[in-house]
Protein backbone atom coordinates (compact mmCIF):
# COMPACT_ATOMS: atom_id res chain seq x y z
CA UNK A 1 0.00 0.00 0.00
CA UNK A 2 3.04 2.07 1.27
CA UNK A 3 4.59 2.05 -2.05
CA UNK A 4 1.67 2.58 -4.46
CA UNK A 5 1.27 5.87 -2.53
CA UNK A 6 4.67 6.45 -3.21
CA UNK A 7 4.09 5.25 -7.18
CA UNK A 8 1.48 8.14 -7.56
CA UNK A 9 3.09 10.77 -5.57
CA UNK A 10 6.07 10.04 -7.85
CA UNK A 11 3.93 10.45 -11.11
CA UNK A 12 2.39 13.43 -9.93
CA UNK A 13 5.60 14.59 -9.48
CA UNK A 14 6.75 13.61 -13.15
CA UNK A 15 3.57 14.89 -14.71
CA UNK A 16 4.46 18.39 -12.97
CA UNK A 17 7.93 17.99 -14.23
CA UNK A 18 6.45 17.38 -18.03
CA UNK A 19 4.22 20.69 -17.08
CA UNK A 20 7.36 22.68 -16.59
CA UNK A 21 9.16 21.52 -19.01
CA UNK A 22 6.50 22.39 -21.44
CA UNK A 23 6.21 26.05 -19.99
CA UNK A 24 9.46 27.05 -18.87
CA UNK A 25 9.87 29.88 -21.14
CA UNK A 26 6.43 31.20 -19.65
CA UNK A 27 7.74 30.68 -16.66
CA UNK A 28 10.85 31.79 -16.17
CA UNK A 29 12.89 31.47 -20.11
CA UNK A 30 16.62 31.77 -17.70
CA UNK A 31 15.29 28.27 -16.93
CA UNK A 32 15.62 27.42 -20.54
CA UNK A 33 18.83 25.58 -20.01
CA UNK A 34 17.77 23.15 -17.85
CA UNK A 35 16.81 19.34 -18.92
CA UNK A 36 14.34 18.55 -16.50
CA UNK A 37 13.07 15.26 -18.45
CA UNK A 38 16.97 13.92 -18.58
CA UNK A 39 17.52 14.68 -15.12
CA UNK A 40 14.17 12.67 -14.16
CA UNK A 41 14.76 10.00 -16.08
CA UNK A 42 18.11 9.45 -15.13
CA UNK A 43 17.55 9.25 -11.65
CA UNK A 44 14.81 6.88 -12.57
CA UNK A 45 17.35 4.99 -13.99
CA UNK A 46 19.62 5.41 -10.99
CA UNK A 47 16.54 3.93 -8.78
CA UNK A 48 16.03 1.30 -10.56
CA UNK A 49 12.36 2.38 -12.13
CA UNK A 50 14.06 1.52 -15.86
CA UNK A 51 10.37 0.75 -16.88
CA UNK A 52 9.30 3.95 -15.61
CA UNK A 53 11.88 5.69 -17.00
CA UNK A 54 11.11 4.73 -20.55
CA UNK A 55 7.39 5.61 -20.47
CA UNK A 56 8.13 9.30 -18.51
CA UNK A 57 11.30 9.52 -21.69
CA UNK A 58 8.64 8.40 -24.40
CA UNK A 59 5.29 10.19 -22.99
CA UNK A 60 7.58 13.67 -22.35
CA UNK A 61 9.34 13.55 -25.69
CA UNK A 62 5.58 13.01 -27.49
CA UNK A 63 4.31 15.68 -25.24
CA UNK A 64 6.91 18.56 -25.90
CA UNK A 65 7.01 17.43 -29.79
CA UNK A 66 3.36 18.01 -29.38
CA UNK A 67 3.46 21.26 -27.96
CA UNK A 68 6.75 23.09 -29.33
CA UNK A 69 7.34 21.61 -32.40
CA UNK A 70 5.74 20.86 -35.20
CA UNK A 71 8.55 17.59 -36.23
CA UNK A 72 7.31 14.61 -33.97
CA UNK A 73 9.81 11.95 -32.70
CA UNK A 74 12.84 14.40 -32.30
CA UNK A 75 12.19 14.88 -28.53
CA UNK A 76 10.97 11.16 -28.21
CA UNK A 77 14.05 9.67 -29.93
CA UNK A 78 16.30 12.10 -28.43
CA UNK A 79 15.24 11.56 -24.88
CA UNK A 80 14.69 7.16 -25.57
CA UNK A 81 18.70 7.38 -26.30
CA UNK A 82 19.89 9.45 -23.81
CA UNK A 83 17.71 6.58 -21.61
CA UNK A 84 19.51 4.22 -23.00
CA UNK A 85 22.60 5.78 -22.27
CA UNK A 86 21.40 6.10 -18.59
CA UNK A 87 20.74 2.49 -18.67
CA UNK A 88 24.04 1.28 -19.60
CA UNK A 89 26.16 3.93 -17.81
CA UNK A 90 23.94 2.86 -14.76
CA UNK A 91 25.00 -1.06 -15.26
CA UNK A 92 28.39 -0.46 -16.27
CA UNK A 93 28.99 1.87 -13.60
CA UNK A 94 29.34 1.84 -9.74
CA UNK A 95 26.00 4.02 -9.18
CA UNK A 96 26.11 4.32 -5.61
CA UNK A 97 28.63 6.83 -5.44
CA UNK A 98 27.29 10.57 -5.63
CA UNK A 99 29.69 11.59 -8.12
CA UNK A 100 29.14 8.77 -9.99
CA UNK A 101 25.57 9.93 -10.38
CA UNK A 102 26.46 13.41 -11.41
CA UNK A 103 28.98 12.29 -13.96
CA UNK A 104 26.46 9.95 -15.35
CA UNK A 105 24.14 13.03 -15.61
CA UNK A 106 26.50 15.25 -17.70
CA UNK A 107 27.40 12.45 -19.50
CA UNK A 108 23.65 11.49 -20.70
CA UNK A 109 23.25 15.37 -20.98
CA UNK A 110 25.86 15.44 -23.94
CA UNK A 111 24.67 12.42 -25.40
CA UNK A 112 21.69 13.54 -25.60
CA UNK A 113 22.68 17.15 -26.93
CA UNK A 114 25.08 15.56 -29.87
CA UNK A 115 21.88 13.03 -30.94
CA UNK A 116 19.76 16.39 -30.93
CA UNK A 117 22.42 18.07 -33.24
CA UNK A 118 22.71 14.71 -35.03
CA UNK A 119 18.91 14.50 -36.14
CA UNK A 120 18.82 17.85 -37.00
CA UNK A 121 21.64 17.91 -39.11
CA UNK A 122 20.45 14.52 -40.93
CA UNK A 123 16.92 14.57 -40.99
CA UNK A 124 16.12 18.73 -40.56
CA UNK A 125 18.48 20.54 -42.40
CA UNK A 126 18.92 18.22 -45.49
CA UNK A 127 22.74 17.89 -43.87
CA UNK A 128 23.21 21.83 -44.65
CA UNK A 129 25.93 23.17 -42.46
CA UNK A 130 24.88 25.73 -39.92
CA UNK A 131 26.31 26.92 -36.64
CA UNK A 132 27.27 24.59 -34.06
CA UNK A 133 25.11 25.87 -30.60
CA UNK A 134 28.46 25.58 -28.81
CA UNK A 135 27.57 27.78 -26.15
CA UNK A 136 23.96 26.50 -25.95
CA UNK A 137 25.10 22.80 -25.50
CA UNK A 138 27.99 23.75 -22.99
CA UNK A 139 25.32 25.61 -20.72
CA UNK A 140 22.80 23.35 -21.12
CA UNK A 141 24.91 20.43 -19.86
CA UNK A 142 26.19 22.66 -17.44
CA UNK A 143 23.38 23.58 -15.91
CA UNK A 144 21.59 20.29 -16.40
CA UNK A 145 24.26 18.61 -14.29
CA UNK A 146 23.95 21.05 -11.48
CA UNK A 147 20.92 21.12 -11.26
CA UNK A 148 21.02 16.82 -11.37
CA UNK A 149 23.82 16.92 -8.61
CA UNK A 150 21.30 19.14 -6.22
CA UNK A 151 18.05 16.84 -7.18
CA UNK A 152 19.91 13.55 -6.96
CA UNK A 153 21.31 14.93 -3.18
CA UNK A 154 18.05 16.44 -2.02
CA UNK A 155 16.78 12.56 -2.96
CA UNK A 156 20.00 10.88 -1.07
CA UNK A 157 18.52 12.74 2.06
CA UNK A 158 16.78 9.99 4.73
CA UNK A 159 13.53 11.81 4.86
CA UNK A 160 11.92 9.41 7.98
CA UNK A 161 8.53 7.54 6.42
CA UNK A 162 9.12 8.59 3.05
CA UNK A 163 12.67 7.31 3.06
CA UNK A 164 15.08 7.74 0.73
CA UNK A 165 13.22 8.93 -3.08
CA UNK A 166 16.48 7.48 -4.77
CA UNK A 167 15.73 3.91 -3.31
CA UNK A 168 12.10 4.11 -4.16
CA UNK A 169 11.65 0.48 -4.68
CA UNK A 170 12.01 -1.88 -2.05
CA UNK A 171 13.21 -4.66 -4.91
CA UNK A 172 15.90 -4.33 -6.54
CA UNK A 173 14.89 -5.46 -10.24
CA UNK A 174 14.59 -3.89 -13.49
CA UNK A 175 10.70 -2.51 -13.64
CA UNK B 1 96.63 141.58 -81.22
CA UNK B 2 93.65 139.59 -82.26
CA UNK B 3 91.31 138.28 -80.22
CA UNK B 4 91.00 134.07 -79.58
CA UNK B 5 87.30 133.28 -80.29
CA UNK B 6 86.96 130.58 -77.32
CA UNK B 7 84.18 127.47 -78.08
CA UNK B 8 80.98 126.82 -76.94
CA UNK B 9 79.92 124.31 -74.28
CA UNK B 10 78.62 122.30 -77.03
CA UNK B 11 81.72 121.44 -78.57
CA UNK B 12 82.89 120.65 -75.47
CA UNK B 13 79.54 118.15 -74.62
CA UNK B 14 79.81 116.66 -78.13
CA UNK B 15 83.28 115.95 -77.96
CA UNK B 16 83.13 114.18 -74.11
CA UNK B 17 80.77 112.52 -76.05
CA UNK B 18 82.59 110.84 -78.73
CA UNK B 19 85.49 109.99 -76.93
CA UNK B 20 83.37 108.16 -74.30
CA UNK B 21 82.07 106.90 -77.59
CA UNK B 22 85.38 105.62 -78.76
CA UNK B 23 87.05 104.78 -75.59
CA UNK B 24 84.46 101.92 -75.36
CA UNK B 25 84.70 100.62 -78.96
CA UNK B 26 88.53 100.71 -78.34
CA UNK B 27 88.20 98.71 -74.80
CA UNK B 28 85.20 96.17 -76.74
CA UNK B 29 87.33 95.54 -79.40
CA UNK B 30 90.67 94.86 -77.19
CA UNK B 31 89.08 93.17 -74.91
CA UNK B 32 87.56 91.11 -77.19
CA UNK B 33 84.08 90.69 -74.98
CA UNK B 34 85.98 90.90 -71.82
CA UNK B 35 83.39 93.61 -70.84
CA UNK B 36 80.79 91.36 -71.42
CA UNK B 37 82.54 88.70 -69.20
CA UNK B 38 82.67 90.95 -66.48
CA UNK B 39 79.31 92.32 -66.41
CA UNK B 40 77.64 88.81 -67.25
CA UNK B 41 77.40 86.88 -63.87
CA UNK B 42 76.11 90.30 -62.40
CA UNK B 43 73.78 90.50 -65.78
CA UNK B 44 72.84 86.87 -65.12
CA UNK B 45 71.65 87.62 -61.40
CA UNK B 46 69.92 90.65 -62.23
CA UNK B 47 68.49 88.68 -64.75
CA UNK B 48 67.66 86.15 -62.66
CA UNK B 49 66.40 88.58 -60.17
CA UNK B 50 64.07 89.93 -62.62
CA UNK B 51 62.71 86.26 -63.41
CA UNK B 52 62.11 85.91 -59.62
CA UNK B 53 60.33 89.67 -59.40
CA UNK B 54 57.89 88.24 -62.55
CA UNK B 55 57.15 84.76 -61.34
CA UNK B 56 56.10 86.48 -57.83
CA UNK B 57 54.09 88.86 -59.95
CA UNK B 58 52.93 85.95 -61.78
CA UNK B 59 52.38 84.07 -58.80
CA UNK B 60 50.42 87.30 -57.36
CA UNK B 61 47.94 87.34 -60.70
CA UNK B 62 47.26 83.65 -59.85
CA UNK B 63 46.76 84.29 -56.74
CA UNK B 64 44.15 86.65 -58.01
CA UNK B 65 42.81 84.17 -60.55
CA UNK B 66 42.61 81.48 -57.48
CA UNK B 67 40.93 83.74 -55.83
CA UNK B 68 38.41 84.67 -57.82
CA UNK B 69 38.27 80.77 -59.05
CA UNK B 70 37.45 79.90 -55.59
CA UNK B 71 35.05 82.28 -55.26
CA UNK B 72 33.01 80.73 -58.44
CA UNK B 73 33.46 77.11 -56.81
CA UNK B 74 31.96 78.97 -53.79
CA UNK B 75 29.16 79.98 -55.45
CA UNK B 76 29.05 76.66 -57.47
CA UNK B 77 28.93 74.98 -54.36
CA UNK B 78 26.86 76.62 -52.52
CA UNK B 79 24.00 76.32 -55.71
CA UNK B 80 24.98 72.18 -55.28
CA UNK B 81 24.65 72.43 -51.74
CA UNK B 82 21.41 73.83 -52.12
CA UNK B 83 20.69 70.85 -54.51
CA UNK B 84 21.60 68.42 -51.77
CA UNK B 85 19.47 69.86 -49.33
CA UNK B 86 16.55 69.96 -51.62
CA UNK B 87 16.98 66.43 -53.04
CA UNK B 88 17.73 65.07 -49.61
CA UNK B 89 14.65 66.73 -48.10
CA UNK B 90 12.62 64.68 -50.71
CA UNK B 91 14.32 61.54 -49.87
CA UNK B 92 13.55 61.88 -46.99
CA UNK B 93 9.72 62.67 -47.66
CA UNK B 94 10.12 59.69 -49.88
CA UNK B 95 11.47 57.60 -47.33
CA UNK B 96 8.50 58.73 -45.02
CA UNK B 97 6.17 57.70 -47.43
CA UNK B 98 7.61 54.78 -47.62
CA UNK B 99 7.96 53.71 -44.13
CA UNK B 100 4.56 55.26 -43.62
CA UNK B 101 2.70 53.42 -46.47
CA UNK B 102 4.47 50.32 -44.67
CA UNK B 103 3.31 51.30 -40.97
CA UNK B 104 -0.22 52.05 -42.60
CA UNK B 105 -0.12 48.72 -44.01
CA UNK B 106 1.47 46.85 -40.91
CA UNK B 107 -1.53 48.53 -38.91
CA UNK B 108 -3.89 47.45 -41.25
CA UNK B 109 -3.21 44.01 -41.21
CA UNK B 110 -2.34 43.42 -37.58
CA UNK B 111 -4.45 40.95 -36.52
CA UNK B 112 -3.97 40.52 -33.01
CA UNK B 113 -1.25 40.54 -30.25
CA UNK B 114 -0.32 37.63 -28.59
CA UNK B 115 1.62 36.36 -25.35
CA UNK B 116 4.29 33.74 -25.62
CA UNK B 117 3.47 30.50 -23.86
CA UNK B 118 6.34 27.75 -25.12
CA UNK B 119 8.90 27.85 -26.84
CA UNK B 120 12.01 25.10 -28.49
CA UNK B 121 14.88 27.45 -28.19
CA UNK B 122 17.54 24.87 -28.28
CA UNK B 123 19.62 26.20 -30.52
CA UNK B 124 18.37 23.48 -33.07
CA UNK B 125 14.92 23.46 -33.73
CA UNK B 126 13.55 27.36 -33.25
CA UNK B 127 9.94 27.52 -32.45
CA UNK B 128 7.39 29.39 -30.49
CA UNK B 129 4.00 28.79 -29.35
CA UNK B 130 1.57 31.82 -28.71
CA UNK B 131 -1.97 32.23 -27.00
CA UNK B 132 -3.86 33.00 -29.56
CA UNK B 133 -4.96 30.68 -32.71
CA UNK B 134 -7.33 30.82 -35.48
CA UNK B 135 -10.54 31.98 -33.33
CA UNK B 136 -8.44 34.83 -33.08
CA UNK B 137 -7.80 34.80 -36.92
CA UNK B 138 -4.52 33.72 -36.47
CA UNK B 139 -4.01 31.49 -39.42
CA UNK B 140 -0.91 29.58 -41.30
CA UNK B 141 1.61 32.02 -43.04
CA UNK B 142 1.15 35.08 -41.14
CA UNK B 143 4.09 37.21 -40.13
CA UNK B 144 4.87 37.74 -36.55
CA UNK B 145 6.69 40.65 -35.80
CA UNK B 146 7.55 42.86 -32.86
CA UNK B 147 9.18 46.32 -31.52
CA UNK B 148 12.18 45.23 -32.63
CA UNK B 149 11.57 43.79 -35.69
CA UNK B 150 10.34 40.09 -37.41
CA UNK B 151 10.59 37.53 -35.48
CA UNK B 152 8.77 34.50 -37.67
CA UNK B 153 5.97 33.18 -39.32
CA UNK B 154 2.61 31.23 -38.48
CA UNK B 155 3.17 27.07 -39.35
CA UNK B 156 0.94 25.95 -37.83
CA UNK B 157 -2.61 27.57 -35.86
CA UNK B 158 -5.50 25.95 -33.39
CA UNK B 159 -8.21 27.20 -31.80
CA UNK B 160 -6.14 28.69 -28.69
CA UNK B 161 -2.55 28.89 -29.62
CA UNK B 162 -0.42 28.79 -32.84
CA UNK B 163 3.21 27.66 -33.42
CA UNK B 164 5.68 30.06 -34.85
CA UNK B 165 8.97 29.44 -37.11
CA UNK B 166 11.39 31.91 -35.74
CA UNK B 167 13.19 33.60 -38.23
CA UNK B 168 16.49 31.67 -37.06
CA UNK B 169 15.74 28.31 -37.77
CA UNK B 170 16.98 27.04 -40.46
CA UNK B 171 14.12 25.88 -42.76
CA UNK B 172 12.99 29.55 -42.23
CA UNK B 173 13.24 31.44 -45.29
CA UNK B 174 11.99 35.20 -45.81
CA UNK B 175 12.64 37.91 -48.71
CA UNK B 176 14.77 40.30 -47.82
CA UNK B 177 15.87 43.57 -48.95
CA UNK B 178 19.63 45.69 -48.49
CA UNK B 179 18.25 48.88 -46.94
CA UNK B 180 21.06 50.81 -48.42
CA UNK B 181 21.80 49.22 -51.80
CA UNK B 182 18.19 47.70 -52.77
CA UNK B 183 19.37 44.65 -53.30
CA UNK B 184 16.74 41.74 -52.60
CA UNK B 185 17.53 38.31 -51.30
CA UNK B 186 16.78 35.45 -49.02
CA UNK B 187 17.24 35.73 -45.51
CA UNK B 188 17.14 32.32 -44.07
CA UNK B 189 18.13 31.20 -40.78
CA UNK B 190 21.24 29.41 -39.27
CA UNK B 191 20.20 28.45 -35.52
CA UNK B 192 21.03 30.54 -32.54
CA UNK B 193 20.29 34.18 -33.02
CA UNK B 194 22.22 34.21 -36.50
CA UNK B 195 21.01 34.33 -39.87
CA UNK B 196 22.27 33.89 -43.88
CA UNK B 197 21.37 36.22 -46.72
CA UNK B 198 21.21 34.29 -49.63
CA UNK B 199 21.68 35.03 -53.62
CA UNK B 200 23.93 38.07 -53.41
CA UNK B 201 26.27 38.25 -56.40
CA UNK B 202 29.86 38.62 -55.46
CA UNK B 203 30.27 41.59 -57.19
CA UNK B 204 27.09 43.58 -55.54
CA UNK B 205 27.60 46.91 -52.70
CA UNK B 206 27.40 45.17 -49.08
CA UNK B 207 29.32 46.31 -46.42
CA UNK B 208 29.17 44.89 -42.62
CA UNK B 209 26.20 47.15 -40.82
CA UNK B 210 24.01 47.08 -43.55
CA UNK B 211 20.12 46.85 -42.10
CA UNK B 212 18.17 44.30 -44.15
CA UNK B 213 14.71 44.51 -43.95
CA UNK B 214 11.54 43.11 -45.36
CA UNK B 215 11.12 43.50 -49.08
CA UNK B 216 7.78 43.42 -49.29
CA UNK B 217 7.88 40.49 -52.16
CA UNK B 218 6.73 37.66 -49.98
CA UNK B 219 3.37 37.43 -48.62
CA UNK B 220 4.04 37.12 -45.03
CA UNK B 221 5.40 40.56 -44.97
CA UNK B 222 4.20 43.88 -45.66
CA UNK B 223 7.73 45.87 -47.16
CA UNK B 224 10.32 47.25 -44.81
CA UNK B 225 10.10 46.01 -41.79
CA UNK B 226 13.27 45.57 -39.89
CA UNK B 227 14.76 42.07 -40.22
CA UNK B 228 18.73 42.49 -38.94
CA UNK B 229 21.77 44.25 -39.35
CA UNK B 230 24.85 42.13 -41.77
CA UNK B 231 27.90 40.87 -38.80
CA UNK B 232 29.99 39.28 -41.81
CA UNK B 233 30.66 39.08 -45.40
CA UNK B 234 32.23 36.49 -47.36
CA UNK B 235 32.93 37.26 -50.93
CA UNK B 236 35.70 34.25 -51.01
CA UNK B 237 32.59 31.65 -50.18
CA UNK B 238 32.33 29.11 -53.11
CA UNK B 239 29.68 29.71 -55.80
CA UNK B 240 28.20 33.05 -57.53
CA UNK B 241 27.07 34.20 -54.03
CA UNK B 242 28.17 35.39 -51.02
CA UNK B 243 28.11 34.37 -47.28
CA UNK B 244 26.45 37.15 -45.94
CA UNK B 245 25.97 36.73 -42.36
CA UNK B 246 23.29 38.62 -40.22
CA UNK B 247 22.03 39.29 -37.22
CA UNK B 248 18.86 39.67 -36.41
CA UNK B 249 17.29 42.64 -34.35
CA UNK B 250 15.25 40.67 -32.90
CA UNK B 251 16.84 38.63 -29.66
CA UNK B 252 14.54 35.13 -30.37
CA UNK B 253 15.48 34.31 -26.78
CA UNK B 254 13.69 37.28 -24.96
CA UNK B 255 10.70 37.07 -27.30
CA UNK B 256 7.45 37.93 -24.44
CA UNK B 257 4.83 39.92 -26.58
CA UNK B 258 4.42 39.55 -30.17
CA UNK B 259 1.99 41.10 -33.19
CA UNK B 260 0.62 38.59 -35.68
CA UNK B 261 0.19 40.44 -39.41
CA UNK B 262 -1.95 39.16 -41.96
CA UNK B 263 -0.24 37.52 -45.15
CA UNK B 264 -1.44 38.60 -48.65
CA UNK B 265 -3.98 37.02 -49.92
CA UNK B 266 -3.10 38.10 -53.63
Amino acid sequence: MGNIRKTIALWLILVFVIFLDNTFYAINRHFHYTDLILVATVLLVLSDRAVSALVFAAAAGVLHDAFLIPYSGFSVLSGVLAYLMALILSTSLYRENYSTKVVIIGICCLAKEIIQVLIVFVFYSNCRLFIFPFAIVIMKIFWTTLFGAVIAKLLEIDYGKAGKWLKLKTTYTIG
Amino acid sequence: MKKRKTPSKAVYTAAAIILVLAAVLLVNRCSSGAFFKMTGPAQKSAASGALDAGDTFRSFQSIFSVKSGIKALKGQNAVLENENLVLTAENEKLKRNITLKSYRELRNSVVCQASVIGANDDGMLNYMVIDHGSNDGVSEGDGVINQDGVVGRVIKASQESSMIQLVTDTKSFISARVLRSRLVGILSGESYNRCLLNYIPKEEDIKEGDVIVTSGLGKSFPEGVRLGQVLEVNKKAEGLSMMIRVKPFVNTLAVEEVLVVKKRQN
